[in-house]
């Protein structure tokens, strides 16, 4: 079994430098109308970003823990050979889409990844908004597949370490669009700018990690309009209820302090809703989810309809 | 867990917000007048702007709704955020300021400078 090193740990160095020539590029810009970054909102970010790292360190065993438990049942001995990790790189992504879409349509995963959309801000510090409480969701299932056909463990774990660093680079606003070719299969800048906006019409979209393709198959894309096109508007990012805190404690525990106050409150039939059904779920309908918001937004357009994701909506 | 590498970290993420701090990004957004309604349109869903009292420094805005409930919109950093409340407002006078408590500890109180608040107290 090969001895692999953390490649988040090594790309570090690097995720710094950029997010520095980021700055820079913002102050020698001075883009109008763009507040590319802000010195509470960015301490906030890289503040989670290193809590998400301490974590993993108190945390990460029992997730480690349940994938060298997994992996004996393994089907195939699949070993190293090239073609294995290309299929573990492409597989590991297809199994993120699907945490990360249950990390934005069933609350109690949500509670653990609201975190990394709690910036109002869209720069490359906020990639490194990174969950606190991950450990404590089932998002690790969706990856167990992948151990039981057989993927060493070592591998995994470096592929989905890849998987985050490619990530990275796509958390801004100073990119307009790649080439054509490019943003047909992969996630860039402006797919993940979709995903991050609060605008209705964008809701609940473009789940990718990677790989833009999955989103296509399972009806979850939405493009970008930009500002030279029709029906533009600008994007606003972070969460639909701003959160109006720069506290990251608060900013990392405020949807489980939420979970834990409907579930004392509710009614005894509909306190399982207020954990697994989708964020905003009321049993009274009192509250808004994705449906509702793009639903009255819908009516509001003189058009009366919008076009966007499946997931969640519903064409007015 | 490497004690170094997180103070290490830890350096960084200070110099980091620092630099940003020193070079000023951020600073200087404001509520506009002519934007307070529709940014509370916008950010609040279904909500239908009336009128909109702005704070005379741009940093809050409250705007009435047409259903009778208000729009309170605050600076948090360089961007706006809101909330839908319904009357009656929770606000009390500051000396020129007008003080507006959502009931939010994490939200806390707002300040809004504008003569015409008085006739909502």
């Amino acid at each position: 079994m090969p001895d692999l090193p953390d490649p988040v740990t090594l790309a570090i160095p690097l995720f710094v430098l950029l997010m520095l020539v980021e700055i820079v590029a913002y102050r020698r810009r001075a883009r109008a109308g763009t507040a590319g970054y802000e010195a509470r909102d960015t301490l906030t970010s890289l503040l989670l970003g290193l809590g998400n790292t301490v974590a993993g360190a108190l945390f990460g065993g029992m997730a480690l823990a349940l994938f060298v438990w997994a992996g004996q049942f393994r089907l195939f001995e699949i070993g190293y050979a090239w073609w294995a990790w290309l299929a573990a790189f492409v597989l590991d992504d297809l199994a993120y889409y699907w945490v990360h879409r249950a990390g934005h349509r069933i609350r109690w995963f949500w509670a653990a990844h609201v975190i990394h959309h709690s910036s109002q801000h869209y720069n490359l510090s906020t990639a490194l908004r990174q969950t606190w409480t991950g450990a404590f969701t089932l998002g690790l299932l969706f990856k167990l597949p992948l151990l039981f056909v057989g993927f060493p463990l070592p591998m995994l774990l470096f592929v989905g370490g890849l998987n985050l660093i490619y990530q990275f680079w796509i958390h801004t606003e100073l990119v307009g669009r790649m080439p054509r070719w490019f943003e047909a299969v992969m996630n860039t800048p402006s797919h993940h700018r979709v995903h991050h906006a609060t605008n209705a019409r964008y809701l609940d979209s473009n789940y990718a990690g990677v790989f833009i393709v999955w989103d296509k198959l399972f009806g979850t894309y939405v493009p970008e309009i930009r500002p030279d096109e029709p029906d533009h508007e600008p994007l606003r990012y972070g969460l639909v209820r701003q959160l109006g805190s720069f506290n990251p404690v608060w900013a990392a525990f405020h949807e489980w302090v939420g979970i834990a106050r409907d579930l004392w409150s509710a009614p005894w039939g509909s306190k399982l809703g207020y954990l697994l059904r989708e964020p905003g779920w009321s049993h009274d309908s009192s509250r808004d989810t994705s449906a509702t918001i793009k639903a009255k937004w819908a009516m509001r357009r003189p058009s009366g309809s919008y076009f966007g994701g499946t997931d969640g909506g519903q064409s007015v | 867990m490497d004690w170094a590498v997180l103070g290490g970290s830890l350096v960084a993420v200070l110099a980091t917000a620092g630099l940003v701090a020193w070079l000023g990004l951020g600073r200087d957004a404001r509520i506009a007048g002519d934007e307070a309604a529709r940014l509370a349109e916008d950010l609040l869903p279904g909500f239908a702007a009336r009128e909109a009292f702005v704070d005379s420094e741009g940093r809050s805005a409250l705007v009435a709704g047409a259903d009778g409930s208000y729009a309170l919109l605050r600076l948090h950093g360089a961007h706006p955020v809101a909330r839908h409340l319904r009357p009656p407002l929770a606000i009390r006078r500051d000396g020129a300021d007008f003080i507006i408590d959502t009931g939010e500890r994490a939200f806390g109180p707002t300040s809004i400078a504008h003569d015409k608040l008085l006739t909502l107290m």
